[in-house]
């Protein structure tokens, strides 16, 4: 991590910005500010003296081993001292190191690539078990400029003036990460000399999002069933008049921001998937009500039977696109925007959040 | 059986929901867009009660206080009929008017929304649909005044055989 530290470089004045926005909003009790490699080492909580002590220099002087480093066994011991009402801030650069052991047995590092997965996979598949299943973790994917000594895969070093990718990592319950996104963007971390790219969230919550069919908009005619009027509607109709003539249309409200995803996932439909193809899903925001967002379902058929909508968990096109897969030279290989073994990283965490919540969400409507 | 009784005079309001919007009648069902569920008064049975108090009242005027041989013939019959149906009209007129004067129909019943909260289209006009709201209201008076005439008829002294032919 020295290339992103060395002066004053966009990487330590976003982070510097992000967390003096956190302590100013009054959203966080206290900010415990640690060094990791080998080992945490605390820190204090002065944000400002934190950031000018994390020079080169300052790394060595910390202690630990500032050479290989395991991310499975970093993670591991961030989730480790994760407690209940905390949001773990991790951040870096999140480059798998084999190091130089695997130079003479190149064919191992897809072996090692995969433990790191599964490491990572345990360790928060057992984060899920202590949170009971109340955890959330947003990955952002920023670029500062970096200038230094960048190892690659086999620990060989070689000078580097350039943008590179790092990572902050948001870890907490699902309403504390909301609460902090909501009062702290992630905004913040731009326009300070880096640069925000793509954020990924993962999720899993015990706590069901309010639903619920609404009586508008719509076309056509439906009764709710009384038994269940929230999810269960009956006798449709389609609308016999005008241009939408031969169409039903109903309306699903569901309060969607109780999640802490990017608004624009949440209304981009190609991440929803309807079980009942003879209805075409539209989503919308809306502005106040007793609902964030308003799913309407639109049918030429208007057939009968159970619907339901899910939001997916869609694993990012981004990470494999900004996966390194060579790990040599940044330069030579033309991956100076990529990050070595990414995909395993954060595929290791999608696996332990899809393994107990597939999705992020699903509504399930009954047209009887 | 509890609920079928419960539901009984909404259901038959419903044979003439036609008159009235769809919106209407979910507010007279005791509809709350605000929980998604049946927890507000369900008016139908409120109002279906007043009606049913009044039909029977007046039945009762016409075959048990008038009872009059100069007045106990169809035509007699079916001007207490109609007087019934016309005091029902203006019940169910101003049961609806009142509630919405007093704001207690939900506003997600009265207006369709835009996303910035301006009203793109009114789903209960008012006053017309307490008008239309009041003449199911009367139709149903008319069934409620019938079949009480038809029970009840018997004990009349002179205005039993009304508007029924005499055996």
């Amino acid at each position: 991590m020295d290339g992103y530290v060395k002066g004053n470089t966009g990487f330590e004045q976003s982070i510097y910005a992000y967390l003096t926005e956190l302590q100013i909003s009054k959203i966080v009790d206290s900010l415990n500010l640690n060094y990791v490699n080998s080992r945490m080492i605390p820190l204090g909580n002065d944000v400002e003296k934190f950031i000018h002590n994390i020079e080169p220099i300052d790394f060595r002087k910390h202690g630990g081993n500032l050479g290989t480093s395991d991310i499975a066994i970093v993670l591991d011991s961030v989730l480790s001292r994760h407690k209940k009402n905390d949001v773990s801030i991790f951040i870096s650069d999140c480059i798998v190191s084999p190091g130089n052991k695997y130079a003479s047995s190149p064919q191992s590092l897809d072996n090692y690539l995969l433990e790191q997965r599964t490491k990572i996979k345990k360790s928060f598949v057992q984060s899920l078990e202590q949170a009971k299943g109340d955890l959330a973790v947003v990955i952002c994917h920023l670029t500062s400029l970096f200038d230094g000594r960048f190892y690659n895969k086999f620990d060989h070093p070689t000078y580097y003036k350039g943008n590179r990718p790092f990572y902050v990592w948001l870890i907490g319950s699902t309403a504390h990460v909301k609460q902090l996104l909501d009062k702290v963007t992630l905004e913040t971390l731009k326009g300070n000399g880096a640069e925000l790219e793509n954020v990924y969230t993962l999720l899993a919550s015990a706590k069901k999002i309010d639903y619920g069919v609404l009586l508008t908009p719509r076309l056509g005619h439906f009764d709710f069933d009384r038994t269940n009027p929230k999810t269960a509607i009956r006798n449709i109709r389609k609308e016999n008049k005008g241009q939408q003539g031969g169409t039903f249309m109903f309306s699903v409200g569901a309060n969607l921001n109780q999640l802490p995803l990017d608004k624009s996932y949440v209304l981009n439909k190609a991440n929803y998937e309807v079980n009942n193809k003879d209805y075409v899903l539209s989503v919308k925001e809306q502005k106040g009500g007793r609902f964030s967002h308003v799913f309407g379902l639109s049918s030429k058929i208007a057939s009968r039977g159970n619907i339901t909508i899910t939001l997916k968990n869609q694993f990012p096109q981004w990470v494999v696109d900004k996966t390194d897969f060579l790990g040599d030279d940044l330069e030579k290989d033309g991956t100076t925007d990529k990050t070595y073994g990414l995909r395993y990283l954060i595929e290791g965490v999608y696996d332990a959040f899809t393994s107990r919540q597939k999705d992020y969400a699903e509504f399930k409507i009954t047209i009887n | 059986m509890g609920e079928f009784f419960e539901l009984l005079l909404g259901n038959m309001y419903c044979w003439f929901k036609s008159f009235y919007s769809d919106f209407l009648s979910q507010y007279l069902w005791g509809y709350n867009p605000a929980s998604g569920a049946y927890d507000l008064e369900l008016r139908y049975n409120s109002i279906g009660l007043y009606t049913l108090v009044i039909s029977f009242v007046i039945m009762a005027l016409y075959y048990y206080v008038i009872d009059h041989p100069r007045f106990c013939k169809w035509w007699s019959w079916l001007i207490m009929a109609l007087l019934n149906s016309v005091i029902a009209l203006f019940v169910g007129y101003y049961c609806v008017l009142s509630d919405y004067n007093a704001g207690i129909i939900p506003d997600e019943l009265m207006y369709l929304r835009d996303e910035n909260g301006e009203v793109v289209q009114t789903l209960i006009s008012i006053p017309s649909e307490c008008w239309s709201f009041g003449i199911s209201n009367m139709i149903m008076a008319f069934i409620f005044f019938l079949v009480f005439s038809f029970l009840f008829h018997w004990w009349s002294r002179v205005a039993k055989y009304s508007p029924f032919i005499k055996f």
